[in-house]
């Protein structure tokens, strides 16, 4: 049976991708979001609430999303969150060079905030499947 | 001397007054004398040197003294009262009886013939008289053979001479020289070895012969033998003596007797003919009989004078025929030709002369040659003048000219003295050649080669030759400055060595493709090191290097320095790749906000949060947009100002609360001086704004958390200035020189705390700049930088 959805962080050092994110995941249901403005502050917060699954802005000051998601692989709490990267960088290679990292997915950006929830839900899917 | 004899009788008679009426006495005494004076006579005949014959009225022989049996090498039996006629050749035999007969005392020739069918020729004279009471015929004969022969011989070399003299075609001299001989002597056939001078290379073969006989395999062999000319006439080569086969069909040596047997020639004779003291060549001589009468003084005589005049005609035809091509050399020659006397008057002037100097033969011959010399230069060719009268030759020598027309030619001129028949220079050869164009042609050249070097030696081009292994033969000092090595460093070291050693395989192959297809190249872009162990990007176009003989031998080509192209490049490409994330940033939030407000159902509180969002994002989307329309205008030189009377306060405080903002979200603080300048200056204030905004943004971007940004004002002397200094980590020393020019960002990775165009401080210095001020920054690594800018005050 696969596992609910229920709390995901975001992380993106825009307040406006935030508000965006916030108002199009509403579509889920009893879905708990919690925000960080940085990589530290992402790690901080997933200690604190282990969410479900994490969207991570890649371009981001100091620690970037890159780093971010290194540390997530270390920390053995975190490491079987999966992570799902937002970036406009998105040439073939640097895609490439995601999956490598070990992210879960790429979502586009500029993404559509309607199709969103929908997208977010079926990577999630996929993942409890290959992971079950 | 019978003559001689009578007449003493007669003599005697008259003295002794004698007469038919004289005593008996007297008349014995007489008869005494007479009979005393027949047997002198008698004894007399007999012992003649030459023949004498007493004949009968009936022509037989009464009498023959011992010379006519010597000669004839009869016995008496055979001779004694035969008819004389019987000695006589039968064509002469009318006629000697006729002249018997006619008494007339007079000589006459007649061919007499030996016992051995030898033939003599004779003059004879005939006198009747007694004997033994008999009217009978006194014949005393003379040997005339020999005259004869030589009289023969004589008139063939004179005919042959007046002949040689006359004809000028060899061909058709030896063609009548044969048959003079043939009339004669009964050679058919006249084969002539011409050797060229010093006996080098295959003698010339002309052969002749009377008509109607057929020597075509004699003549073939003949020629042939000339060509493989080891065999020739070894006989006469070693000995100079003439010398002759009674029947080469026969002889063991002769080595065409195969071809003369063919064509049935037996006789052969042959001898030397001379040029110039020198063996010249033989001439022999053949004829279908056999050679039978002996080659007497007479005929090797004979052969040595023809050999003689023979020569001389082969000597003066070489000369003419060399006199002749000569003076066509001279005819056709593109030089001008000429010859002067000592007193400068033109001799001769070929037609090169007229070409070159306008001149025709029959206008200067006689005149000064003064009148072709530009008076500049009458002095050098009196100079000359000197030399050449004392015998010397003067070569190369380059001088002007007049032309007919007046224009001046350069001319290269060889002056050769002509010697007098007393051995002193009296006149001049000139050889004149017109290098009028090839002087322009010249001087084209220096100027072109000399705009060629110094092109090569001046350009920023990299221009290089490599031989076909890769080693330099050729190099510019242009390479010190993009490789860093003197010329002298790399000269025959080979091209490989210059790059980094990873790509050395890759060169290797490429070089070697081109070598292979003997090909240059065009704009390859390839990676060198330079001297101080840099990469260097170099951009070479290369040619193939072919000799005169189409031999490949290397390249050349012409390289630069497109290692600032290839950074352009990669600023650029970063540039387009951080700009275009820069405009999807607020895109996205653009977008998602205005999606959402569109597609969905939203609180009145969400909609006026996404709003707002929309809104701001398109706000720095347009200053984005703004900025990389100011680098164009920069780059262009378009950007306008608006100048006014502003206080330089009024920049700073407008600048503060642009970037507070941004400050209180990297967390960091803008101070500034408690007291700033009250300064004016005269400036876009706006603009001014836009560099402090700048320089703040930077600073903030650059800053710790919760780092200090300090500003603050100062008066020197005519300007104000204002700075920002920051805690930052520093400038990077690699990147501070090029920290003012567009596109650039000391850290273009993603972790870059705070994205920017990478062109406000291009675009600041361009606005300083626009204001007669300047812009420059203090930097130290792990304290901070200061970036500052001064400004005219008012």
């Amino acid at each position: 049976m696969n596992k609910k959805l229920k709390k995901i962080l975001l992380v993106d050092d825009d307040h406006d991708i935030h508000l965006i994110l916030k108002i199009s995941l509403q579509e889920l249901p009893d879905i708990q979001v919690y925000t960080a403005l940085s990589g530290e502050e992402a790690i901080k917060i997933a200690l604190d609430v282990h969410p479900d699954l994490i969207l991570l802005d890649v371009m981001m000051p100091q620690m970037d999303g890159r780093a971010t998601l290194q540390v997530i692989k270390l920390l053995s709490s975190l490491s079987k969150i999966p992570v799902i990267f937002l970036t406009a960088r998105v040439q073939k290679e640097e895609i490439d060079e995601y999956f490598k990292c070990g992210v879960a997915d790429v979502i586009p950006k500029p993404f559509d905030p309607v199709i969103l929830p929908e997208t977010i839900n079926k990577i999630w899917e996929n993942y409890q499947n290959k992971n079950s | 001397m019978f003559k001689k004899e009578k007449k003493e009788i007669k003599e005697y008679l008259q003295a002794h007054k004698l007469s038919q009426k004289a005593d008996i006495d007297s008349f014995n005494d007489l008869q005494n004398s007479l009979a005393a004076a027949q047997d002198a006579f008698h004894v007399f005949i007999e012992k003649l040197g030459e023949p004498a014959l007493i004949l009968a009225k009936d022509d037989s022989i009464l009498y023959a003294n011992l010379s006519f049996f010597d000669m004839f090498d009869y016995h008496p039996e055979d001779v004694m009262g035969v008819s004389v006629l019987e000695f006589i050749q039968p064509e002469y035999r009318a006629y000697f009886t006729d002249y018997l007969k006619s008494q007339e005392k007079r000589k006459s020739e007649f061919h007499f013939i030996a016992k051995n069918n030898q033939i003599y020729t004779f003059s004879v004279s005939i006198s009747k008289a007694m004997w033994e009471g008999a009217e009978s015929y006194y014949v005393l004969m003379a040997d005339i053979t020999k005259l004869k022969r030589t009289q023969m011989l004589n008139g063939i070399l004179e005919s042959i001479i007046k002949m040689l003299s006359t004809t000028p075609k060899l061909e058709i001299a030896l063609k009548q020289m044969i048959e003079i001989l043939n009339s004669q002597l009964q050679w058919e056939i006249i084969v002539a070895w011409i050797w060229p001078t010093e006996n080098l290379g295959s003698p010339y073969v002309e052969i002749a012969h009377v008509q109607d006989i057929d020597i075509d395999d004699f003549a073939q062999a003949t020629r042939q033998e000339a060509v493989d000319n080891e065999k020739v006439n070894g006989g006469i080569w070693s000995t100079y003596r003439p010398f002759w086969i009674e029947d080469v069909t026969e002889s063991s040596t002769f080595s065409r007797k195969k071809e003369a047997l063919k064509n049935n020639i037996h006789g052969a004779l042959a001898f030397p003919f001379y040029q110039h003291s020198q063996l010249g060549g033989v001439i022999e001589l053949y004829r279908r009989k056999p050679l039978q009468e002996e080659v007497d003084d007479l005929m090797l005589n004979l052969i040595t004078s023809i050999g003689i005049e023979f020569g001389f005609y082969i000597q003066r035809k070489i000369a003419e025929e060399a006199k002749l091509q000569f003076s066509n050399v001279i005819a056709y020659s593109v030089n001008g030709i000429f010859t002067l006397d000592a007193n400068g008057i033109v001799k001769s002037w070929n037609p090169g002369a007229e070409k070159i100097y306008g001149w025709k033969a029959q206008e200067i011959i006689g005149s000064s040659i003064r009148k072709t010399i530009p008076n500049d230069r009458l002095e050098e060719f009196d100079e000359l003048r000197k030399i050449l009268l004392q015998g010397t030759m003067v070569e190369h020598f380059q001088t002007q000219r007049l032309h007919k027309d007046g224009h001046l030619i350069w001319v290269e001129n060889a002056y050769g003295p002509i010697n007098n028949p007393f051995g002193k220079a009296a006149e001049a050869c000139v050889v004149v050649q017109d290098i009028t164009s090839q002087k322009a042609a010249m001087d084209s050249l220096t100027r072109s080669e000399e705009r060629f070097r110094t092109f090569v030696e001046t350009t920023r081009e990299w221009i290089w030759e490599i031989d076909k292994i890769g080693n330099f033969t050729f190099s510019n000092q242009a390479v010190l400055k993009i490789l860093g090595y003197q010329v002298e460093e790399i000269m025959g070291k080979n091209i490989l060595y210059y790059f980094f050693i990873e790509d050395r395989d890759k060169m290797e192959k490429l070089l070697k493709a081109h070598t292979t297809q003997k090909k240059g190249w065009v704009e390859q872009v390839m990676r060198f090191r330079h001297k101080n162990g840099t990469e260097c990007w170099i951009e070479s176009n290369a040619s193939e290097l072919v000799s005169l003989n189409h031999a490949f031998e290397g390249f050349r080509g012409a390289s630069r320095d497109v290692t600032e192209f290839k950074i352009f490049e990669k600023i650029k490409d970063e540039f387009i790749s951080m700009v275009s994330h820069e405009i999807r940033t607020p895109l996205t939030s653009i977008h998602g906000a205005l999606t959402l407000l569109i597609q969905r159902e939203l609180s009145l509180e969400d909609k006026k949060e996404l709003l707002t969002t929309a809104k701001r994002n398109s706000d720095h989307l347009t200053n984005i947009i703004s900025d990389i329309i100011d680098v164009e205008n920069l780059q262009i030189g378009r950007m306008e100002f608006d100048f006014q009377k502003i206080k330089i306060k009024d920049v700073v405080l407008e600048a503060i609360k642009t970037s507070d903002i941004v400050a209180k979200k990297f967390n960091v603080k803008i101070f500034k001086d408690e007291v700033l300048s009250d300064v004016e200056v005269n400036g876009d204030f706006m603009r001014l704004v836009q560099v402090m905004t700048n320089l703040l943004s930077n600073a903030i971007k650059f800053s710790p958390p919760e780092g200090i940004i300090h500003i603050s004002t100062e008066v020197e002397g005519d300007v104000v200035r204002v700075s920002v200094s920051d805690q930052g980590p520093g400038i990077p020393e690699e990147f501070r020189p090029k920290i003012f020019e567009k596109f650039v960002q000391a850290d273009s990775s993603s972790k870059r705390s705070y994205q920017g165009t990478g062109l406000g401080l291009s675009i600041s210095k361009s606005i300083i700049q626009g204001h007669g001020g300047t812009i420059q920054y203090r930097t130290k690594a792990g304290e901070g930088t200061t970036f500052f800018f001064e400004l005219p005050k008012l």
